[in-house]
C-alpha cells in the first residue's frame, strides 16, 4: 500500500515543538542520569568488592582506620612533593587489588575536572601573587572590584601553579583513598565495620536508611518512566512551572511513601521485641589475618614517615 | 555545596567536627531521651528521602537544571531536631559509600546544612507561620523564606569556611595550602548564584510540596 501524500510532509510546527519538549525535558533526563551514576558505582562496588585483592583480604574494620588515618595525615601535608607520594600510594593500592585502573580513574575523573575548572583561575596573579611564570595580557591600568585588584600585567605565577597543582592532587588522593575503601569492600560488611566507630542507634539508622536508598530511588525511576512513557504533549515541557510543579508533587508522594514505610517498619520491630540494647550491628569477631599484619605494618611506617616529614 | 576533602585545613574541618558532635548528642537528646525504637525507621527513612531529594533535578527558567537539597522542607516535615539527624545521616553515607562530599569536611557539610539551615530555616517558618492554621498563607509564605534564607545561610557558611583558608594555612612562599580563594572571591561567587537563583528554586520546591501534601496528606504536616 503507498503511503499518502499528507504522511511525507515534513510539519516545521512538530518539529520545532519537539526540539522545545528536547530542551525542556532535560530536569529528567538529568535525574535519569544520577540514577544510572549511582546504579553504576554500586553495581562497579560490587564487580570490585568480589575481586581477590590485597585490599579485599583486609578486614573492614582495621581499613577503615587505616584510611581515615591516611586521609587526616593528608590532610596535614604542605610539600607537593609529599601530597603526591599519596596518589601514588593509593594508585598502587588500587592497583595490587586488582581495580582495573582506567575504571578506577574514571570514577575519580568527576572530582579531579571539577577542582581543576574551579582552581585555574588561581594560576593567575589576580588571585595568588609571586613569580611570574607566563605573561598573558597586559591592562591598560589596574582595576579593582571592591576590594578586588586587578594588576595592570596580568601573569600566571609560580606559586599559583603550585598551590593549584597541591589542591589538585590532595583533592583526587582523599577522594582515591575513600573509594578503595568503599569498593573494595561490600556495602553490607562496610556498613557493619563502620558501627563500630559509632553510637549503635545510628549506626542502625544508617543501615537502614542504605537499603531504603534504592528502594526510593526505584520509585523515583518509576515516576520518570511513567511520566515519560503517558506525556507526549510538547505544551507541558514549554512550562518550567509545569515541570516543578510535577517534579514537588513527586517528592510530596515520595516523602508520603517514606512515613508510610516507616510506620511499617516501626511496627515490625516492634513486634519482633526490638530494644536499644539488641541495636548493635557489629560484624563478627576481630579476626587478624597476615594481610591484616603486613598492611597494619606499613600502615604505622608509612603514617610514621609522613607525620615526621610533616 | 558539599566541601570535599582538601579545600578545608585541619583548623576548619577540625573545628567544625568539634562543633558538630555536640549538636548531634543534643539533637538525639531532643528528639529522644535515647532514641528509642520509633524514631528509628522515621530518621532512617527521613535520611533516604533527603538523600533521594537531593538527586530530584528540577528546571530552572533559562533551559538549565537545578537540585533543592529539602533541608528545609524535611524540618517542616519532622521537626528541626530530627531533620538535623536525618540529613547528617544522609551527608555521612553520601562522604562515605558514595565519595560526595569529603570525610574530613562532615563536620562542615553538617554543620552548614544540616544544622545551621535546617535550624534556622525552621525558625524562620516558625517566626512568619505563628500559630496560623495549616491552610493558611502564613505557612506557605514562612515555609518559601525559611527556605531560602536556609540555603543562603549555608551557601554563606560554606563560602566563608572556604575563604578563610588563606588567612588560617599559607606555606612558607606564601602560597594558599588549601582552599586558594580569599573570601573577596568565594563569598559573591557562591552567593550570587544562590541568592539569584538556588534559593528561589530551594523556595519554590519547598512551596509546592508543602501545597501538596497539604492538599493529599494534611495530617503529615505539623
Amino acid at each position: 500500500m503507498a503511503i499518502p501524500e499528507w504522511l511525507k510532509k515534513q510539519s516545521s510546527v512538530v518539529s520545532h515543538q519537539l526540539s522545545v519538549k528536547k530542551t525542556k525535558e532535560r530536569f529528567l533526563d538529568k535525574t535519569l542520569q544520577q540514577i544510572v551514576s549511582f546504579t553504576e558505582d554500586t553495581m562497579f562496588n560490587d564487580m570490585v568488592s568480589s575481586k581477590n585483592g590485597f585490599f579485599q583480604k583486609i578486614e573492614p574494620r582495621t581499613k577503615i582506620f587505616t584510611i581515615l588515618i591516611f586521609i587526616v595525615i593528608l590532610s596535614l601535608q604542605k610539600g607537593i612533593n609529599s601530597i603526591a607520594i599519596f596518589l601514588v600510594v593509593s594508585l598502587a593500592l588500587a592497583l595490587f587489588s586488582r581495580i582495573p585502573l582506567y575504571l578506577f580513574i574514571k570514577r575519580l575523573l568527576p572530582v579531579f575536572i571539577f577542582t581543576l575548572f574551579i582552581s585555574m583561575p588561581a594560576t593567575l596573579n589576580i588571585i595568588v601573587n609571586g613569580k611570574p611564570l607566563i605573561k598573558i595580557c597586559a591592562l591598560k591600568d589596574q582595576y579593582s572590584i571592591g576590594r578586588l585588584i586587578i594588576p595592570q600585567e596580568i601573569f600566571i605565577t609560580h606559586e599559583g601553579v603550585l598551590s593549584v597543582l597541591s589542591l589538585l592532587i590532595r583533592v583526587t588522593a582523599s577522594v582515591s583513598f575513600v573509594f578503595l575503601m568503599t569498593f573494595t569492600t561490600p556495602p553490607n560488611r562496610f556498613i557493619k565495620a563502620a558501627s563500630y566507630f559509632m553510637p549503635a542507634a545510628l549506626s542502625l539508622i544508617v543501615s537502614i536508611s542504605y537499603r531504603y536508598i534504592f528502594f526510593l530511588i526505584r520509585k523515583v525511576e518509576e515516576f520518570i518512566m511513567g511520566f515519560k512513557s503517558r506525556n507526549i504533549s510538547p505544551v507541558f515541557y514549554k512550562n518550567t512551572r509545569a515541570g516543578q510543579g510535577w517534579a514537588a508533587s513527586r517528592m510530596s508522594l515520595l516523602f508520603s511513601i517514606s512515613l508510610k514505610l516507616s510506620k511499617e517498619l516501626e511496627q515490625a520491630m516492634e513486634s519482633r521485641g526490638y530494644t536499644n540494647e539488641r541495636f548493635k550491628v557489629q560484624d563478627s569477631k576481630f579476626k587478624v589475618s597476615g594481610y591484616d599484619r603486613i598492611w597494619i605494618l606499613f600502615s604505622i611506617i608509612f603514617s610514621g614517615v609522613m607525620l615526621w616529614k610533616f | 555545596m558539599h566541601i570535599p576533602d582538601g579545600y578545608l585545613g585541619p583548623y576548619t574541618y577540625g573545628g567544625l567536627w568539634a562543633a558538630i558532635v555536640p549538636i548531634w548528642i543534643f539533637a538525639s537528646k531532643r528528639v529522644q531521651k535515647v532514641l528509642k525504637a520509633s524514631q528509628i525507621p522515621l530518621l532512617a527513612l527521613s535520611a533516604a528521602f533527603s538523600f533521594v531529594i537531593m538527586m530530584f533535578n528540577v528546571p530552572i527558567p533559562g533551559g538549565t537544571t537545578g537540585h533543592a537539597t529539602g533541608v528545609v522542607l524535611i524540618s517542616i516535615l519532622i521537626g528541626p531536631w530530627a531533620a538535623v539527624l536525618a540529613v547528617s545521616i544522609a551527608l555521612i553515607i553520601q562522604a562515605l559509600i558514595f565519595g560526595d562530599g569529603g570525610i574530613t569536611a562532615i563536620g562542615a557539610n553538617c554543620f552548614n546544612m544540616a544544622f545551621a539551615e535546617a535550624l534556622v530555616g525552621y525558625l524562620i517558618y516558625k517566626l512568619v507561620a505563628g500559630k496560623s492554621g495549616i491552610t493558611s498563607k502564613r505557612r506557605i509564605i514562612g515555609a518559601g523564606a525559611g527556605a531560602y534564607i536556609g540555603i543562603n545561610l549555608a551557601a554563606f557558611l560554606t563560602a566563608f569556611e572556604l575563604g578563610i583558608q588563606t588567612i588560617l594555612h599559607s606555606g612558607t612562599d606564601g602560597r594558599p595550602m588549601y582552599s586558594p580563594f580569599p573570601l573577596t572571591i568565594t563569598i559573591p561567587a557562591i552567593m550570587i548564584e544562590h541568592v539569584l537563583l538556588f534559593g528561589v528554586l530551594e523556595a519554590v520546591i519547598t512551596i509546592l510540596v508543602l501545597i501538596y501534601l497539604r492538599k493529599s496528606h494534611p495530617e503529615l504536616i505539623k
